[in-house]
């Protein structure tokens, strides 16, 4: 009996050292580089959104949209403030992104992620992989609304 | 086996620890938590869930119900066991904090090394042991698709490792996880066991029946794992495999739907409690298998993939309606729990109660989604399924505690009443 146990700790100790051991680094392939800083080249994203035009004052019929797909399809993964839950708090998105990237995000989001540098980012540092939502342009516009108001836009 | 009662408890606190972190995770989409990081809690909670909850309590079951009593006394189970509880707390504490680091993925390495040493040696003692050929065509299998299962941990930690999150190799490898881990290891296991407690009990007609159900789910598991990659719209082969996945399900479904009926009268002599606690782990069982075989529509497939909360749902409707209220009754039927007192029947009431609650309310949440219909009160609502859960887990917790001289007793008594008594209690 205190053989078995002897060599079954034996046999495990070495699984370790194999597993841990340094020569078991995976080869690093293909790590993102940085995104292109912010003032050379603007970031719109990749998709059909090419330009966006934005209202002033806001559109209160596209907010109103907006939300319901908000509370539906994206609150159980962004919460409305800067705190991060699965995915980035949209406060101040609408500052940090264009309104073109915002929305080919939204409705690209498979390509956006295999491809764009931010998005890459943005994912690494949230471990997760945002599925696609399948909205459409309309649905992306009035998101885009719902985001504006809430970073307090007029 | 030895020291069976200890395990057990251990478990029982897992699963406190499971739940708490459940209630934590719903706080933290209500309330202003910037100390606490979404995504790494959420992988803790999770490890913990497989490991330190449903593993080590599957093993530990399996261990004292099937195997011989010089078996199940070695202490290569011990040390199994002592393992498992230690990488997992230690994932416990590392994941929160340090999300995915070096000591994290090495403990989680060892910890699927200790499920490979546990299946060789328990599947090597099990082919010595006088059970029936379906306990061990289910146990074998659960086993393999235990190991099998780790192929997807690997890809994934080595994705992980590359900081590359491709999106047809990221979905797949944790599909199959956890395609292996849910429908082959959890789900085999769990009628392993109950295939075990019933099988003296019945007709030989319904043995028969029992048995053809169990190879048809056994053959069921590696064909519908394609439905899990039907989404990226393979070749013809894969679509083809998938297809025979979906009708193999569904023929197993209705295998255990005429099962069911050939043992209804058995059913009817267990307590009130333990009958609903059954009825609801059986009917999310079928509920299960038959969703899981129309995920081969497409256009089901494509709106299931990208709404969380009805992956939320699904993934708690295998892991607390079916797996973990199952591994509830079955302990508590097993004399581990004392189903007399007060404590044990409201602890289960309250633990059901949040489980229902909580599926309930994803599924509402889920299908809203689909027609743009939501309510401010969810999170709330969730919020208040995961505090019940964390309270039913408690209680049942000190309803065990509270059982220890209950237990003392049927060791006791075992002593005096013939020797298949003793097999039916402590084995039980």
């Amino acid at each position: 009996m205190q053989k078995k146990f002897l060599s079954a700790i034996a046999i495990c100790s070495l699984f370790v050292i194999v597993e841990c051991g340094p020569d078991k680094q995976p080869p690093v392939i293909e790590k993102p580089t940085p995104p292109v800083a912010a003032e050379s080249t603007v970031d719109n994203g990749i998709g059909t959104i090419k330009s966006v035009q934005l209202t002033h004052p806001l559109d209160e019929t596209m907010i109103g949209k907006g939300e319901s797909i908000y509370k539906t399809k994206c609150f159980a993964c962004h919460k409305l403030t800067d705190e991060k839950l699965v995915g980035p708090g949209w406060k101040g998105v609408t500052d940090r992104r264009t309104p073109e990237w915002i929305m080919n995000f939204a409705i690209n989001t498979d390509v956006m992620l295999d491809s764009n540098l931010v998005a890459q980012q943005l994912m690494v540092v949230c471990i997760a992989r945002m599925p696609n939502q399948n909205l459409t342009a309309e649905d992306a516009r009035n998101v885009l609304e719902y985001m504006r108001k809430n970073d307090g836009k007029k | 086996m030895k020291k069976k009662y200890f395990w057990i408890g251990l478990s029982l606190l897992n699963l406190c620890v499971v739940t708490l972190l459940g209630a934590v995770l719903r706080s933290k989409a209500i309330f202003n938590l910037p100390f606490i990081d979404y995504n790494h809690l959420l992988n803790a909670h999770g490890h913990f869930a497989f490991g330190g909850w449903v593993t080590l309590v599957l093993m530990v079951l399996m261990v004292s119900a099937f195997l011989t009593e010089s078996q199940m006394n070695k202490s290569i189970y011990q040390f199994v066991f002592i393992c498992v509880f230690a990488s997992t707390w230690g994932l416990l504490v590392t994941l929160p904090f340090a999300g995915y680091a070096a000591l994290s993925s090495y403990l989680s390495t060892f910890f699927i090394f200790i499920t490979y040493l546990f299946s060789w040696v328990f599947i090597k003692d099990i082919c010595n042991v006088k059970v029936s050929k379906t306990v061990m065509v289910l146990s074998i299998s659960a086993l393999v698709c235990l190991v099998l299962s780790s192929a997807g941990s690997f890809t994934l930690a080595y994705l992980f490792a590359v900081k590359s999150l491709n999106a047809i190799i990221y979905r797949d490898a944790l599909f199959s996880y956890l395609h292996l881990q849910y429908n082959g290891f959890f789900t085999l296991a769990v009628f392993a066991l109950f295939v075990h407690k019933l099988e003296n009990k019945i007709s030989e007609e319904a043995r028969k029946k029992l048995h053809q159900f169990s190879v048809l789910l056994v053959v069921s598991i590696l064909p519908s794992m394609f439905l899990s990659y039907h989404w990226h719209n393979p070749s013809v082969l894969f679509q083809i495999i998938a297809i025979i996945g979906s009708i193999l399900l569904l023929l197993s479904l209705g295998w255990f739907i005429a099962v069911l009926r050939t043992i209804k009268n058995e059913y009817k002599s267990i307590s009130p409690l333990l009958k609903v606690a059954g009825v609801i782990s059986f009917g999310a069982f079928m509920l299960k298998m038959f969703l899981q075989s129309f995920t081969i529509i497409d256009y089901l497939g494509n709106l299931v993939f990208g709404d969380r909360p009805i992956i939320m749902g699904f993934l708690h409707l295998v892991f607390l309606c079916f797996v973990s209220l199952f591994i509830l009754a079955y302990i508590t039927n097993a004399g581990f729990l004392n189903k007399e007192k007060l404590i044990t029947r409201l602890s289960l009431l309250v633990f059901a109660t949040g489980v229902v609650l909580n599926e309930v309310l994803l599924w509402m949440q889920g299908i809203g989604a689909v027609f743009i219909q939501s309510s401010d009160l969810f999170p709330w609502l969730l919020w208040g399924a995961g505090i019940c859960l964390f309270a039913g887990a408690l209680l049942i917790l000190i309803a065990y505690v509270q059982s220890m001289p209950y237990r003392k007793g049927i060791i006791e008594k075992n002593i005096i009443i013939p020797i298949t008594e003793i097999r039916h209690f402590t084995s039980g």
